[in-house]
């Protein structure tokens, strides 16, 4: 009976924040007590396990009515998403967000609310025209999140909703041919009525998710987005947006098409971990260089999908959380200086984050985590992957993987020194927000915790693995 | 009329990803509208049979689907938001910058 709150607190977010428009701190008090909220009834949501909870809406039931399902795979999100919200609201939901959107100030903390219900609604999301609803909910949430940012925001905004718009597009367009030849729009009743891999759709699936999750030859709004985005916006980006493209990929791929096709994740997964990685090494910008890291991160997550056993799976949603948890906190570090400095070129940042050891580690910890060194939820993830890949005999992709690593040990390093060492040109104006402080800290917490006590997390991800190999027992009432 | 309805669909859809060619905001507002109006009348196409009834419980006799006119509904005004809302983008961006073509725009910012 969890599933519905997953959905009416944030619309109840949604409500109190549009009636409080007129005072911004009670509209950020509620932003994080929605989120406070949500993280909790994602947490009775994972302490449920292992069964799959469904809810049919209205009580209507499967055939006619409209299904919420959760399984593992759900849990694993929203406790994700839950985690960040409340990580981001709290420093940066309020009227402490610097810079005035071209929307006015009372809009911005609209977004929080809708994105939420988004998101918590794409992840419990049972039938796939609801799947496809909240899928626009999401990207449209997200296009304002980037619209209100501050570097260039319309352009970005422009790039990435012309781009992501097409990719919607075709998502629609696969899921109205599904239902033209299987007449069913539940996601268990399609996969039942399939006889075979349904490859006619795949393209269609695969433009959509490819374009949402920014995968190689996808990938042309990311790096824009994310620096122009706010530093809440960047970390939303990040940690779960572009998330959202791999999870529809981790949904749909095995229910549609099951064992057939993965080759083509192997190739875009190496190609999206080589171009990334050099596209990171070369660029100037602290946050687009974040950016092109997830591109290349993302690279590893879909050769996990690529090779397709279970523990591949398990090891690619591990994978996959530990990076939104490091880049999360790489964009929160970052932005601790950038805002303060007012500019997010390299050049000009030279050892601007010296006097802030906090930050510092923290930007240490979320680098470990993205080579995939010890003691960080990274190495767990990087490790189990190159292991299953080592396992299965693929000799050229483990070799690309471990010189993927390298090349990310390369630029990540390089971002850090430029920030961290060195002798600053000028003190940082302003002063540090003991919250953000609070939130890089907790963020940094938690990818140690995931490399040190990876056991609970790795549970998740294997059983929710687990259930995306039997996909009709996994979506099944 | 499935077959007048598939080539108008392919038609439609073909002239509006043609339309993302280009470089002008608004040609790609509308070449990406289109192509949402071509899927719609595929979604309307995918449940309509000739001679069944409309999906009315007075009217006697087979009915057609009538999940595919609620999808269809949902698809026309999630579309029609997304290209206000494309609208809306490329009317500030235009603002902006003094101009709706691309490469002019890249100009401009540098």
């Amino acid at each position: 009976m969890i599933l519905p709150w997953l959905l009416i607190i944030p619309l109840a977010g949604l409500l109190g924040v549009a009636v409080a428009h007129r005072s911004p701190i009670a509209q950020a008090r509620l932003v994080t007590l929605m989120s406070l909220a949500s993280l909790g009834a994602g947490g009775i949501l994972v302490a449920g396990r292992p069964e799959v909870v469904t809810y049919a809406v209205g009580g209507w039931d499967a055939p006619l009515g409209i299904v919420l399902v959760a399984d593992d795979l759900s849990r694993l999100m929203v406790l994700l998403t839950g985690c960040l919200f409340v990580l981001v609201t709290v420093p940066h939901g309020g009227p402490e967000t610097p810079g005035s959107s071209p929307a006015g100030p009372a809009m911005t903390p609209l977004v929080y609310p809708l994105l939420l219900l988004a998101l918590n609604g794409l992840f419990i999301a049972g039938d796939f025209f609801n799947f496809y609803v909240f899928f626009e909910l999401v990207a449209v949430s997200s296009y304002l999140l980037v619209a209100m940012g501050r570097h260039w925001p319309l352009e970005a905004a422009w790039k990435y909703s012309a781009q992501s718009v097409l990719g919607s597009l075709f998502l629609l367009a696969g899921i109205c041919l599904l239902y033209g030849r299987t007449g069913a729009l539940t996601m268990s009743e399609v996969a039942m009525r399939l006889n075979e891999p349904a490859a006619w759709v795949a393209p269609c699936f695969l433009i959509a998710f490819l374009l949402k999750g920014a995968v190689f030859p996808f990938h042309f709004w990311q790096p824009d987005a994310h620096a122009a985005a706010t530093t809440g916006g960047s970390v939303l980006l990040a940690g779960l947006l572009i998330k959202v493209g791999m999870y529809g990929l981790f949904r749909m791929w095995p229910l549609l098409m099951g064992d057939s096709h993965r080759w083509l994740f192997l190739w875009l997964g190496a190609a999206s971990l080589l171009f990334g990685a050099i596209a990171a090494w070369r660029e100037r910008d602290a946050k687009r260089l974040l950016g092109f890291s997830s591109i290349s991160q993302l690279g590893f997550v879909l050769l996990g999908l690529g090779w397709g056993t279970v523990t591949a799976l398990g090891a690619a949603l591990f994978f996959m959380v530990s990076h939104s948890l490091a880049k999360a906190l790489l964009f929160m570090a970052t932005g601790c200086i950038t805002d303060r400095a007012g500019t997010t070129r390299l050049a000009r940042l030279e050892a601007a984050g010296k006097e802030l050891p906090l930050v510092s580690a923290a930007y240490l910890i979320g680098v470990l985590s993205l080579i995939g060194l010890p003691p960080t939820g990274g190495f767990i993830g990087k490790l189990s992957l190159l292991h299953e890949g080592v396992r299965l005999g693929d000799g050229v992709l483990v070799a690309v993987v471990a010189g993927g690593s390298l090349m990310t040990l390369a630029y990540a390093i390089k971002a850090y020194q430029l920030l961290f060492w060195g002798t600053p040109c000028a003190p940082l104006p302003g002063r540090a927000a003991p919250t953000s402080m609070v939130a890089v800290a907790a963020l940094a917490l938690l990818v140690l915790g995931a490399g040190l006590l990876p056991g609970p997390l790795w549970g998740l991800c294997y059983a929710g693995a687990q259930q995306l190999q039997r996909p009709l027992a996994a979506v099944d009432r | 009329m499935s077959i007048l309805l598939a080539v108008a669909v392919g038609l439609l859809f073909a002239i509006g990803l043609y339309q993302l060619l280009g470089t002008d905001l608004l040609r790609i507002v509308f070449g990406l509208y289109l192509a949402f109006n071509a899927l719609n009348l595929l979604i309307m196409a995918i449940g309509t049979v000739p001679g069944r009834a409309a999906p009315f419980a007075q009217l006697p006799g087979p009915h057609v689907d009538p999940l595919v006119q609620a999808m269809v509904l949902t698809a026309i005004v999630i579309g029609f938001g997304l290209a206000t809302f494309l609208l809306l983008l490329a009317a500030r961006l235009g603002h902006e910058r003094q101009t709706l073509d691309a490469e002019r725009m890249t100009r401009w910012r540098h």
